[in-house]
């Protein structure tokens, strides 16, 4: 059986199963939303379990969900328990995880773990080492370290060190824009003391270019961001009224080597690329979402990712 | 042809060039503007700068100086499913099931239905069409209503209907007197009022630059095929299957013969193959892949097939749009297909 566990709402999923449907290879896909059923037994004669012989896995989102609906009735706004239940129960989906990773090899697509464990400093180095250059970063809650840095460089972007600001507060619902450039004002309304903050020298690009990788194919498109003051620093600063030119791109083989050898460092089998090409025509590495979007990139430059993916799911029935 | 065009399928628009930076942009893919302006002898360096100056300020190119890292974008069309599209037509003398239909259509993976309602609004009739389509579960079929001013229906009656199927793309009630009113329900669903009448399938086939569709799907399923016809199936009002309700040929009565049967039919998707690179004036026109066609209406019905869709009033060998309907070259053809009416 081919098994995609993702979320209720996720289109790429929708557009995957439709090919799916259309190649008439049978699949199942489970909601991080709806619970399943828990069977796995462990013995001296090996690992059995009622429900789960993948043949295929497509890991796009979310994770096994193993508690009964009614569980959320019980303990209304009892979020410790709920945490502890989830902790409990997680370790299924760990298991699954890492075992049928295991076995399954390359037909095992994607990684939660591999989502939660994502590091942005870690990835920084790994990319380093393997080709690629990376903008000085600082991650500092040190004032004077800060000051300095930005008067080094001038040119100084923050970004957050793991996820977006999206906080449900009293106060009302926070999130965060994206990368913001750093301004004198900002430093001036800094305290002496705060959390640390992850900085890095802006580069001077030519354009981006988002890679996203799966069933050992890379598909690239050219950002090109440059000439617009509200995508200049990041292109999901997005401009609606004028959306950046997003067309297709083939990175230079030896770059593309990079990402291969990078991704094997990182154990990944597919993952989405954030990356930089400056004036020089060098290649920068920004950052890995293990399980970013891919359904822009695939229509902007009707490449047919979902296709490709149903195909590689489908195929050795 | 007068004018080329460049479409910009990213911003839903396009822009009007000569001809001559066609030939550029096309035969001299992948030199530097030092090379295109010595082919052409270096007599105009001036006009090509200017050309690539307006290009590079709306951002329709780049400056590179590695353009074998740019691959020519895609330009095949592939969807997962057999059908996209249905249209269903009702007058008051129809008298096949809806409901079979339905199922039809979504064991077939069928995206999109319209049904067109010769007749004056019936809110129930209406109403237990979304009560069946929310019954069958299968609520992701994107419905298009079109359906005759009724007096005794409210704007409140069809707003209701809106609220009842999430999937309600667009409801169109025509032969309303007064202007024409577009109420915006949300992102792409709309209301609509008009005064036009549209009480037969004879109201179908207009080409004009406001129906014009400039994005990668619609662009590249032109370049492949029919740009009206593909993935279409039709049930008329006398409940005959056919491409569409206004073409002649039926596969069958929807009585006795099932969708998928007609699929399988060797002649049935043969108009689905018939791009405007055939259509004759179509292929020599610069808005042909932006544009819809029409092989129920066209300019010659008795020829091959390929003539230009009726309803066309734009003459790409001068690049001027005029009234279809009094150019006397389409009288004939009118009166073919709708009578002795005088058009004047
Ligand atoms: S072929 Fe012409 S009449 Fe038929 S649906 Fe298309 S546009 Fe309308
Ligand atoms: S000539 Fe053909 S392609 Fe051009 S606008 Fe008319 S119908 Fe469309």
């Amino acid at each position: 059986m081919v098994y995609i566990l993702s979320e209720k709402t996720d289109r790429s999923t929708d557009l995957v199963t439709e090919w799916l449907v259309y190649l008439k290879s049978s699949f199942k896909r489970l909601n991080d939303e709806e619970r399943v059923e828990a069977s796995i037994s462990v013995s001296n004669n090996g690992v059995e379990s009622r429900y789960y012989q993948p043949r295929k896995v497509w890991h796009r989102r979310g994770n096994l969900n193993f508690l009964p609906d009614e569980i959320y009735d019980h303990y209304p706004d009892r979020t410790a328990f709920l945490r502890y239940f989830t902790r409990e129960s997680s370790v299924l989906g760990e298991f699954f995880e890492s075992r049928y990773r295991k076995l399954l090899g390359r037909n095992y697509i994607g990684s939660i773990s591999q989502e939660s464990l994502n590091n942005k400093l870690l990835n920084l180095v790994l990319a380093s080492k393997n080709g690629f250059l990376i903008p000085q970063t600082l991650v500092t809650s040190n004032k004077e370290e800060l000051v300095a840095f930005y008067k080094e460089h001038g040119c100084v972007i923050t970004k957050d060190l793991r996820a977006p600001v999206n906080i449900l507060s009293a106060g009302g619902h926070i999130v965060s824009d994206g990368v913001k450039l750093l301004n004198d004002k900002m430093i001036e309304q800094l305290e002496e003391k705060f959390v640390p903050v992850f900085l890095q020298k802006y580069v001077q690009k030519k354009y981006e270019i988002r890679s996203f990788a799966a069933c050992d194919k890379i598909y690239s498109m050219a950002i090109f961001s440059q000439g617009d003051e509200s995508t200049m620093i990041d292109y999901r600063n997005y401009n609606n009224k004028k959306p950046n030119r997003c067309v297709p791109v083939n990175l230079p083989p030896m770059v593309e080597q990079n990402l291969r050898n990078l991704m094997a460092a990182m154990e990944m089998n597919t993952g989405s690329f954030d990356l930089i090409v400056n004036k020089e025509n060098e290649y920068y590495f920004l950052e890995v979402n293990p399980m970013g979007q891919f359904h822009w990139l695939s229509e902007s430059c009707n490449y047919h990712i979902e296709r490709d993916i149903a195909q590689f799911l489908a195929d050795g029935k | 042809m007068t004018r080329s065009i460049l479409c910009d399928l990213e911003r839903q628009s396009y822009l009007q060039i000569p001809n001559d930076l066609y030939r550029i942009l096309t035969d001299h893919r992948g030199k530097s503007v030092a090379e295109i302006k010595a082919f052409y002898g270096n007599r105009y360096d001036a006009t090509i700068e200017d050309y690539f100056a307006r290009l590079s300020n709306a951002e329709f190119v780049f400056a590179t100086d590695h353009p074998e890292l740019f691959p020519v974008l895609d330009s095949s069309w592939d969807e997962p499913f057999e059908l996209t599209n249905a249209i269903i037509d009702i007058d008051n003398k129809s008298t096949f099931e809806l409901e079979s239909i339905f199922y039809q259509l979504s064991s077939l993976h069928c995206k999109f239905i319209q049904i067109r309602f010769f007749k004056s609004a019936q809110i129930e009739e209406m109403g237990s069409i979304i009560d069946f389509l929310n019954s069958m579960r299968s609520n992701s079929i994107g419905l298009e209503l079109l359906v005759g001013y009724n007096e005794l229906s409210t704007e409140a009656d069809y707003l209701l209907l809106f609220k009842k199927y999430k999937r309600l793309n667009s409801l169109i009630v025509y032969g309303m007197p007064g202007g024409k009113v577009i109420k915006r329900i949300e992102h792409s669903r709309y209301l609509v009022f008009t005064p036009v009448d549209l009480s037969s399938e004879h109201h179908c086939g207009h080409i004009s630059k406001e129906l014009f569709s400039i994005n990668i799907k619609t662009f590249t399923e032109a370049l492949n095929f029919n740009s009206c016809l593909n993935g279409k199936i039709s049930i008329d009002k006398r409940g005959e299957i056919k491409n569409c309700p206004s073409m002649t040929s039926s596969f069958g009565n929807i009585k006795d013969t099932k969708l998928s049967q007609v699929l399988l039919h060797p002649g049935y998707k043969k108009n689905w193959k018939i791009t405007k690179d055939q259509v004759h004036t179509c292929k020599s026109c610069e808005f042909r892949y932006i544009c819809t066609d029409c092989r129920a209406y066209v300019q010659h019905p008795d020829g091959d097939g390929l003539s230009k869709p009726l309803k066309c009033g734009y003459d790409p060998q001068i690049g001027e749009w005029t009234d279809w309907s009094i150019n006397p070259l389409n009288q004939a053809a009118y009166r073919h297909y709708f009578g002795e009416i005088s058009l004047q």
